[in-house]
């Protein structure tokens, strides 16, 4: 059975010791997907991204207490899944001997025999063109190209001008297609 | 330049990343299941005195200052008064002129009053 879900309730009912358990099992269910799917395209792999995701929540229910009403728990679950992907980002560089300045093409090492990856060859090529692209600009793309997010919540997000935001995805833009192109 | 428009939008969105079957309707149970039992920290119970105690210490600051004002000031000003109401005779207070200038001021006095 599917609950309506209704944010200001559910925000009600996590500072209630009572009902926070249920409540919490509402958002993971509201946010869930939505979050996973920001993690994977960041992390690539899909054990990785589910671990990511679990890391998040657990998390956010640690520390539901910290949320004030009047953020949005949006905006609050986002910016705790990319703080635990940039972490776990870092911790793989350094893993694989990766300098700060390198790209990460190195998640895609395993991409075309990955059983959850079935994209053709141009969602191929996309993906290693994105994974080519700078940390932030990375994130900035994801949210904008794939997910249509507003500059304003990713700006919310991120912590970054919309202004700097709206740059950003330009230039991540033109590395993408020049990097398509070039592959024709 | 048409196809350089066109390259991101053929793709359309797409990932091509897939997830294993059914695991975003198992996620909810699989993630509730693992979350540690805890309390919420029990909110601070703000007592009436805690409430009023500003507002008291304000009060018996003001309190202080108008009993030191009545110690040190209000003495100082029913000494003013009672001066003032004894030179209120012209009488007296012309006696009492004259009792306390010198003599040449007084001379000087006179001769101005002739003029």
């Amino acid at each position: 059975m599917t609950h309506q879900y209704n944010e200001e309730i559910v925000i009600e009912k996590l500072h209630n010791p009572d009902t926070m358990r249920q409540a919490f099992g509402q958002v993971v269910e509201h946010y869930g997907e939505r979050l996973y799917w920001q993690i994977r395209k960041m992390v690539v792999s899909h054990e990785d991204a589910d671990d990511l995701l679990q890391n998040t929540f657990l998390k956010a229910w640690s520390n539901i207490e910290m949320f004030r009403a009047e953020a949005r728990l949006s905006t609050w679950l986002y910016r705790i899944a990319v703080n635990e992907t940039i972490t776990f980002l870092n911790r793989e560089r350094q893993r694989n001997n990766i300098s700060v300045d390198s790209d990460d093409s190195f998640l895609l090492n395993n991409i075309e025999s990955d059983e959850w990856f079935d994209g053709d060859e141009i969602q191929l090529r996309l993906q290693q063109a994105i994974a080519r692209l700078p940390e932030k600009q990375r994130l900035v793309f994801n949210m904008r190209y794939f997910d249509e997010m507003k500059y304003e919540d990713i700006s919310e997000i991120l912590g970054t001008s919309v202004g700097a935001l709206k740059a950003s995805y330009h230039h991540a833009v033109k590395k993408v297609e020049e990097f398509l192109l070039a592959c024709d | 330049m048409k196809k350089k428009e066109d390259i991101l939008q053929q793709i359309g969105g797409k990932t091509g990343y897939k997830v294993p079957e059914g695991y975003f309707e198992n996620f909810t149970a699989r993630m509730t299941e693992q979350l540690p039992e805890r309390q919420l920290p029990k909110p601070e119970i703000v007592t009436t005195w805690q409430k009023l105690r500003p507002y008291i210490y304000l009060a018996a600051m003001f309190a202080g200052i108008w009993l030191m004002l009545q110690v040190f000031v209000a003495p100082i000003v029913e000494a003013d008064k009672a001066m003032t109401a004894s030179v209120e005779n012209d009488e007296d207070l012309e006696e009492y002129m004259l009792y306390s200038m010198d003599n040449y001021t007084v001379f000087e006095t006179f001769y101005a009053d002739a003029e």
